[in-house]
């Protein structure tokens, strides 16, 4: 998917109708938009993404207000966009034009048309063919706005690693998995129904139930998980304005950090309780067997002193003896005597070196048993010794987040109170949907459990019972391959994050001066940057923040298959361009350049909004030979100047401006700068 | 100019060979299985593009009707 030109009516900032057309070129492929903050970058960005999609950015405000305002008070009740692309991915290159349009109530309507010797076709199901070129698992990889690269979580979170996974092609597997699961389950239900067993019926009744409900708490769950995220980005929101107001500044900028620390405290509890949790897991059965080994070992001393373990004799000697037909006091041993056969019993308990072997085996696994039953819990109190450390801090955290809070509430300004109110109220009701969340977080759990038992007891039952072979014949084939694609999955897992991680370090070789490498923990697939003395770099350092363009222009080149290695199980290669409200300012000014020149050199269709703070020479110098097309997004006030300055943007030997006063109203408008 | 069509070409050579060994190490890992375990795999791969073919957007079949389809698959495959 290639777009070719955008129309815009009445949406967000936009007033009429406008139109961008991109650069697609194969060599010139980056369309530049320089706006400054207001301007309507993210509007822009989100018009995009709307219209593909229907979806709208994370950070994206006030979705239900999508007709532009000025249009509205002129009686305008719709808005639309409509993007022309064109698909190269398939056997021959196609043209297609996606509309959608809405009122700030509801979407009025999406239409896919094929474009055909210049006329339009509507076509049926577009939306599918939407998914077919875009996933809707690569999604969030094409469109970032300013924020959402900062707060791209590489660090390992629950969301983070079922996102990627589904990225890297595991969702279908994991469908497959769960429908396999489900054949598993009917069969189980015909056994049920052919039986008349009671114990079989009631089992079958209760993992009948279990299935009723289980459905019902993972939405309600996943429901939960949207409210929490949108909450946290209420309250980043509420503590960044406050963090604007310089009577709440100092202060709230303290609060955030000690909330930082107090979540970094209580990741670093929940990591530790997991490690001790491990080790009591480890522990149990040396602990449990150590008296035994400790008797066992008494007892094979006791033999090894009466020379009885191993026997004072070897097989060999005794075959010896037997061949020779010659006993070792030299007396000659006749065959069939009773001689003969009391040396032929004599092999019973001759040592062999299979006997010596598995003697030695034991003696190993006891010193095993010893070794980890005075380490284990020794390294358990270290642990726990951590983890009351680490309490203790948290609640020196919560202590000095009160002090704020009390000292916020003393700053006597309506605006800070208003702010602070809001701020608390928020806070409360993400502690309750926490909990709420931990709660069903934990029924699931256990009716999983319960389900697990259930199905145990039922194969077990199931054994015992005449029922037909057909069934049970079918119904171990599922369970054989459902094991063997589990297995296979783990594989093709590490696989994937070998491959991610290999493609990764690549690109930072392009990105950085210096030599850094990125480890993919397989766990929790956070993305570690590690320096050249091995020391961890943080995300937030500029090296951490070059990390996340790479993790992103290694995800989008994995997608196009236009790396060298590739992902078995990612779907049919995704040429989408990648749209970036590009926060270049966050970059340290020597990694600028190389970010722009890589991201350029790595998409198919690069679309970067840029503000002049992110702007510079270097930028400017690696974007040069992939620069198709340029607008500028000015932002029309209808106010007077003031004291208001004018923005400008330099571009080689001129200079444009960005922002204009006294204008007829209040929009946002496209002005093409020729290259 | 031509020694940036010479790095080219090696790295071409390079990434073709790594394509062989790679090639060559699946087919290995294959032979090592056993009869049964090559089986397996085989019906995995078939299953799986049965699962994707009806999960296609556009071509997409009902919960049950996959279901179905999967259970009526597993019957008719031999291993």
């Amino acid at each position: 998917m290639r777009l070719l030109s955008l129309t815009i009516s009445d949406f967000r900032s936009f007033y009429g109708t406008q139109q961008v057309n991109f650069a697609f070129d194969d060599k010139k492929r980056v369309t530049l938009l320089h706006g400054e903050n207001g301007a309507g970058k993210t509007n822009f960005l989100n018009a995009i993404n709307w219209c593909i999609t229907g979806k709208f950015t994370p950070q994206f405000k006030d979705s239900r207000l999508l007709v532009n305002k000025e249009a509205y008070r002129e009686g305008q009740r719709e808005c639309f966009v409509e993007i022309i692309f064109r698909d190269e991915d398939r056997a021959s290159s196609k043209e297609y034009r996606v509309r959608r349009s809405a009122t700030n109530e509801k979407q009025i309507s999406f239409e896919v048309f094929e474009i055909i010797g210049g006329n339009s076709k509507l076509i049926d199901r577009g939306d599918s063919l939407i998914q077919l070129l875009l996933p809707p698992a690569l999604i969030r990889w094409f469109f970032f706005d300013a924020e959402a690269i900062g707060a791209l979580e590489l660090s390992g979170s629950e969301e983070f690693k079922k996102g990627l996974r589904k990225t890297l092609g595991f969702e279908l597997i994991d469908l497959l998995l769960l429908d396999l699961d489900r054949v598993q389950a009917k069969l189980r239900k015909d056994v049920s129904n052919q039986s008349n067993d009671k114990q079989l019926q009631a089992l079958q009744a209760d993992m009948d139930n279990i299935d009723r409900v289980l459905p019902g708490q993972i939405s309600s769950l996943e429901a939960l998980k949207e409210k929490i995220k949108e909450t946290d980005i209420q309250l980043s929101e509420v503590s960044a304005s406050l963090s604007k107001l310089p009577q709440a500044e100092p202060l709230q900028r303290q609060r955030d950090a000690e909330e930082s620390k107090k979540k970094r405290l209580r990741d670093r509890h929940d990591t530790l309780s997991a490690k001790v949790a491990a080790k009591v897991g480890q522990a149990g059965p040396p602990l449990i067997l150590k008296e035994l080994t400790a008797k066992l070992e008494g007892k094979l001393e006791a033999q090894e002193v009466k020379g009885r373990l191993p026997a004072p004799y070897s097989d060999q000697l005794v075959k010896d003896i037997l061949d020779a037909n010659t006993c070792i006091c030299g007396r000659e041993v006749q065959q069939g005597s009773n001689e003969e056969q009391k040396i032929v019993d004599l092999l019973q308990f001759a040592s062999t070196s299979e006997l010596n072997q598995r003697i030695s085996q034991v003696r190993y696994l006891i010193r095993d048993i010893e070794t980890d039953s005075s380490r284990l819990p020794v390294q358990i109190a270290e642990l726990r010794e951590e983890i009351a450390t680490n309490d203790g801090e948290i609640a020196m955290c919560e202590d000095e987040i009160k002090q704020l809070t009390l000292q916020l509430n003393g700053v006597r300004v309506e605006e800070v109170q208003r702010l602070e109110g809001e701020y608390q109220r928020l806070k409360e009701e993400l502690s309750t949907l926490n909990q709420q969340m931990g709660a069903i977080a934990s029924q699931i759990d256990q009716n999983k459990k319960r389900y697990s038992e259930r199905k145990a007891q039922h194969e077990s039952a199931a054994r015992k019972l005449k029922i037909s072979q057909k069934i049970k014949s079918k119904l171990s084939k599922v369970v054989r391959l459902s094991d063997h694609i589990r297995r296979s999955l783990v594989d093709q897992e590490t696989r994937a994050l070998k491959v991610l991680s290999l493609e990764l370090n690549l690109v930072l070789k392009k990105y950085l001066t210096k030599h850094y490498t990125a480890k993919i923990d397989p766990n929790n697939y956070a993305v570690h940057l590690i320096d050249e003395d091995g020391n961890s770099v943080a995300h937030s350092t500029g090296e951490g923040q070059v990390l996340k363009f790479a993790f992103i222009a290694t995800v989008v080149a994995l997608a196009a298959k236009k790396t060298q290695e590739k992902i078995q199980w990612m779907t049919d290669p995704t040429v989408a361009p990648l749209v970036l409200d590009a926060p270049f300012s966050a970059l340290d000014p020597d990694y600028q350049g190389s970010v722009a020149r890589n991201l350029a050199q790595q998409t198919t269709q690069l679309i970067l909004m840029i503000s002049s703070a992110a702007w510079g020479d270097k930028v400017e110098a690696a974007l040069q030979p992939f620069i198709g097309k340029r607008y500028l997004i000015v932002s029309e006030e209808s106010g007077a100047q003031g004291d208001k300055p004018v923005k400008s943007l330099k571009i080689g030997d001129r200079t444009y401006p960005l922002n204009a006063y006294d204008a007829q109203r209040n929009q946002s408008i496209f002005r093409e700068i020729e290259i | 100019m031509s020694s940036n069509k010479n790095t080219r070409e090696i790295g071409s050579i390079f990434h073709e060979l790594g394509k062989e060994v790679e090639q060559e190490i699946e087919a290995d890992r294959l032979n090592q299985l056993s009869i049964e375990a090559r089986k397996l795999e085989q019906v995995a791969k078939e299953i799986l593009r049965l699962e994707r073919d009806m999960t296609m957007p556009g071509r997409a079949v009902q919960d049950s009707t996959r279901i179905e389809r999967l259970s009526k698959f597993i019957d008719e495959a031999d291993f």
